[in-house]
């Protein structure tokens, strides 16, 4: 979904120093060749760094272009913009012929517990538009569940933020999907923040149906996260240190 | 023998936690819909029983539940030890 108009950055908490790129938050270092060093000088789009590669003697500077920032962005060092029409667009043309394009990863810097739930907005507004019609047709508590589902993904990513205070740490959308990119934990640390995201909306669900029963159903949702304490789920492997 | 006992666990408290608020959504659902009484369970092992009698309606958990929270910890670490044989 990396086009020539999009714009590449360096994604919050990494920098290049000395002619190599280092990510604050994982610590780790990633030497640069002389072309990636210069495209990632190149501020700006696709076509920028493209043309500076040309510079260089690049063959097909655009496809080289295009294939470093997807490398970088997988490996979550750098952030590719695209205006929101765009994207729409081309998902949009790539829909008529059936093909269903991921967004590239992006990283954000989530220093506030503002930022942090504003954030995770866009991620709770889709869960929420995308429950509230049926649940409309069900009725009042059905609606209420709607509501738990989609705060229920800020709780989740917040408990895991909070696990991680006092280590560097970094918010990551694949699509609308939130993760928490951190720096390597000890074993103990690594169970406390990985069984923290879906524990605490679980035991809200919880503690809300055994003090108020008559909103069990709007606590389903909520509860529903605990299965993410599984090995069938990320969080739940990460746990066990299986992953 | 680490992972195997965390997935127990968690297994155990995640399937201990779902049962519950579905057990207890399950009873408001039936109440508000005027269901009949009714029991889910296999065997003796009840994990819920919903009852309605004039003087209104109860939702009671049976040792059903725990059984099944253990079994479900039990299936979670048996896959936790199969996944850790896979990644060596």
């Amino acid at each position: 979904m990396i086009e020539a108009t999009d714009v590449i950055e360096l994604a919050p908490a990494v920098v290049m120093r000395n002619g190599v790129l280092v990510d604050d938050v994982r610590g780790v270092e990633v030497p640069l060749n002389p072309s990636a060093r210069v495209a990632l000088e190149t501020a700006g789009t696709i076509s920028d760094v493209a043309a500076a590669l040309e510079r260089l003697g690049a063959r097909e500077p655009l496809r080289d272009a295009v294939t470093f920032a997807k490398q970088l962005n997988a490996l979550l060092l750098v952030n590719v913009r695209a205006p929101l029409r765009d994207r729409v667009l081309r998902r949009l043309h790539a829909l008529r012929y059936g093909i269903v394009l991921q967004a590239p990863a992006r990283r954000l810097d989530v220093g506030t517990p503002v930022s942090f739930v504003r954030a995770l907005t866009p991620t709770a507004l889709a869960i929420l538009l995308l429950l509230l019609p049926p649940a409309l047709l069900a009725g009042a508590w059905v609606c209420a569940g709607a509501f738990a589902a989609a705060c229920g993904v800020v709780v989740h990513e917040g408990a895991h933020a909070v696990a991680l205070r006092g280590v560097p740490r970094a918010l990551v959308f694949d699509g609308l999907k939130p993760s928490i990119l951190h720096a390597s934990v000890g074993p103990g640390r690594a169970l406390a923040a990985a069984a923290a995201g879906p524990l605490v909306p679980a035991l809200t669900a919880v503690v809300c149906v055994l003090t108020w029963r008559a909103a069990a159903l709007a606590c389903v949702p909520l509860a529903a996260h605990a299965l993410g304490l599984t090995v069938a789920a990320p969080d739940g492997r990460n746990a066990c240190g299986l992953s | 023998m680490r992972p195997v006992l965390i997935a127990f666990v968690l297994g155990t408290a995640a399937v201990w936690v779902v049962l519950l608020v579905a057990g207890f959504a399950l009873g408001i659902a039936a109440q508000a819909g005027g269901w009949s009484s009714f029991r889910v369970g296999l065997g003796l092992a009840t994990l819920l029983e919903f009852t309605r009698e004039p003087a209104g309606t109860s939702t009671t958990f049976g040792p059903g539940l725990a059984l099944a929270a253990l079994l479900g910890g039990a299936l979670n670490a048996a896959a936790a030890a199969w996944l850790h044989r896979r990644l060596g």
